[in-house]
């Protein structure tokens, strides 16, 4: 390993929270300030810039759980799984696992949950750009062949199912949420799409069957294929729902 | 490297410029602010969606700079070159007035650390952001620029003073570079270094931009550091050295930064323009810049 090398494995372990190595400590030059209190304005850095930007990515875990809890889980989560890369928009997908494994947060069953609507909130607003399938180049499909159509997702597009009711707790907790809302937690199972229409991210809530349809659509089964498997439900409103609002990217015939 | 270096970076005076942010990106478009141009952190564009969407479309009536906090051209252990692709993307998407990146390191073994942390000046270190400055200009097709740090800390076993540091790496690969004066600031408080040699070992013709920031300062019992933290007006220490950069380097595009604290946009263009008063005044220039 060089020297170069070395010094910045042990800068990287004391970023990460290990004690700073003693040699990493002899390595920087005191100057009438403590080589510990100079190294501490970089680990401090870290922590805090890392944790406004899960802050940024989860508006909603943070709202439920307040700043300081936040900040605490962040801390650890931050020790544990740290970025793999510079787009900071790309960073916190395991955290919503993490913070909803905390002992404190185990009275919280839809904490999870509700990170993970975060998580798929902003990945379908970073998403990269794609090109949008226009109604009419659906409508000019043969109605004999339509059935055989195979579809190709925006990559915004995503699904979620979750016992809870997600879009209401987000709501709620929305600063601009008004603090008397009170959400049932039994309201039901919740199954969601989201996609980014324009600029803005959208989601639909979806029955049961309808949600079964869309994943069958995005695993590229066939239009027909992916009917059968939903049962009898108006695809028609689904289908049209997600093609005028840009949730598609191809429609493709064998 | 003998063959695919590209030619030295030339500039043309602009109006001061203004960092890009997402909270003014509605503002800008509509407003139409009177800046000469625009510097937008890369890794923040990386994406699709609605940030790419207004970089494009800001990028028709400005030029706009691609400034990387990412690249980490210090690593001893290497540069992504898949990020280096996405830079490379988003570049030939944007045809960027200048590529930028710092004089640090943020990340080994595939941990990101986001923050720009300092290195030691050797010929070791030389080498490796040489080497790494050489890989992304091959990659880009273009010349960069590499600004000088901010630092809160010096390792001991530092042979070369910044300044000659930065020199070198200028005359070695070609690169050109952006001299950050608050960050020079900073240095003189927090570490020492003298911010008129640095100027004076930069070659006239190499330095094709200039920042200016603001910073805060750090009081706690034995500890007074700045903090490079983009979060205030630019203080007047500041206002002097980029009076004696803009003197030095006449041809260097100014851009003024301000990340924490943001405020309002028009407060950020009050600052680009006291930014071209003080060039004409330092310059005795008169010359009627893009606005």
């Amino acid at each position: 390993m060089s020297a170069l090398h070395e010094l910045q494995s042990r800068f990287a372990g004391a970023m990460g929270g290990d004690a700073p190595a003693p040699a990493l400590l002899d390595a920087i030059g005191a100057d009438g300030v403590r080589s510990d209190r100079r190294l501490a304005v970089h680990c401090n850095h870290h922590l805090i810039s890392l944790t406004e930007a899960l802050g940024a990515t989860f508006p909603t875990l943070r709202a439920l759980v307040g700043d300081d809890f936040f900040a605490q889980a962040a801390r650890s989560h931050i020790a544990a799984a740290p970025p793999a890369g510079p787009c900071l928009f790309e960073y916190g997908e395991g955290f919503p696992d993490h913070i909803a494994s905390l002992p404190a947060a185990r009275h919280l069953p839809y904490l999870g949950d509700s990170g993970r609507l975060d998580w798929a909130i902003n990945r379908a607003y970073h998403a990269p750009d794609a090109p949008v399938l226009d109604a009419a180049t659906l409508a000019a499909v043969e109605a004999g062949a339509a059935g055989l159509l195979r579809f190709v997702a925006h990559p915004s597009l995503g699904l979620m199912v979750s016992p809870f009711p997600l879009p209401a707790i987000r709501a709620a907790a929305r600063p601009d949420a008004d603090p008397a809302t009170r959400v049932s937690l039994d309201a039901g199972e919740t199954w969601l799409m989201i996609w980014r229409a324009g600029d803005d991210v959208v989601w639909r809530a979806l029955s049961e069957a309808e949600y079964r349809f869309a994943a069958a659509l995005l695993q590229g089964r066939s239009l027909a294929h992916a009917a059968e498997l939903a049962g009898h439900i108006d695809l028609v409103a689904v289908l049209t729902d997600i093609v005028l609002s840009g949730g598609f990217t191809a429609a493709i015939l064998p | 490297m003998a063959t695919g270096r590209p030619d030295r970076v030339m500039t043309s005076p602009l109006g001061a410029g203004i960092g890009l942010r997402a909270a003014h990106h509605d503002a800008i478009v509509a407003d139409r602010p009177p800046v000469g141009w625009f510097e937008a952190h890369a890794e923040n564009y990386m994406g699709g969606g609605a940030p790419r969407a207004a970089l494009h479309r800001i990028r028709r009536d400005w030029p706009v700079a691609l400034h990387g906090v990412g690249l980490s051209l210090g690593s001893a252990d290497g540069i992504d070159a898949g990020h280096l692709d996405r830079l490379a993307a988003l570049a030939g998407e944007i045809e960027p007035l200048f590529v930028s990146e710092h004089l640090a390191w943020s990340g080994l073994a595939g941990r990101y650390l986001n923050d720009l942390l300092p290195l030691p000046y050797t010929e070791e270190t030389l080498a490796v952001v040489a080497r790494h400055v050489d890989q992304v200009q091959t990659r880009l097709g273009r010349p960069i620029l590499v600004e000088n740090p901010s630092c809160y800390l010096r390792f001991g076993n530092s042979t070369i003073p910044e300044g000659e540091f930065l020199a070198a790496l200028a005359r070695q690969t070609g690169c050109g570079l952006l001299l950050d004066v608050n960050n020079l600031h900073v240095n003189a408080i927090n570490i020492g270094t003298a911010p008129a040699a640095v100027i004076a070992a930069l070659d006239p013709g190499s330095v094709a931009e200039i920042h200016v920031a603001g910073h805060h300062r750090a009081d706690h019992g034995d500890i007074t550091l700045l903090i490079d933290d983009h979060g205030a007006a630019v203080s007047e220490a500041v206002w002097l050295l980029y009076a004696q950069a803009v003197a030095r380097f006449p041809a260097a595009a100014a851009l003024v930064e301000w990340d924490a604290n943001l405020p309002p946009l028009d407060r950020l263009v009050a600052e680009a323009r006291e930014a071209d008063r003080r060039r004409d005044r330092a310059t005795g220039g008169s010359d009627v810049r893009a606005a």
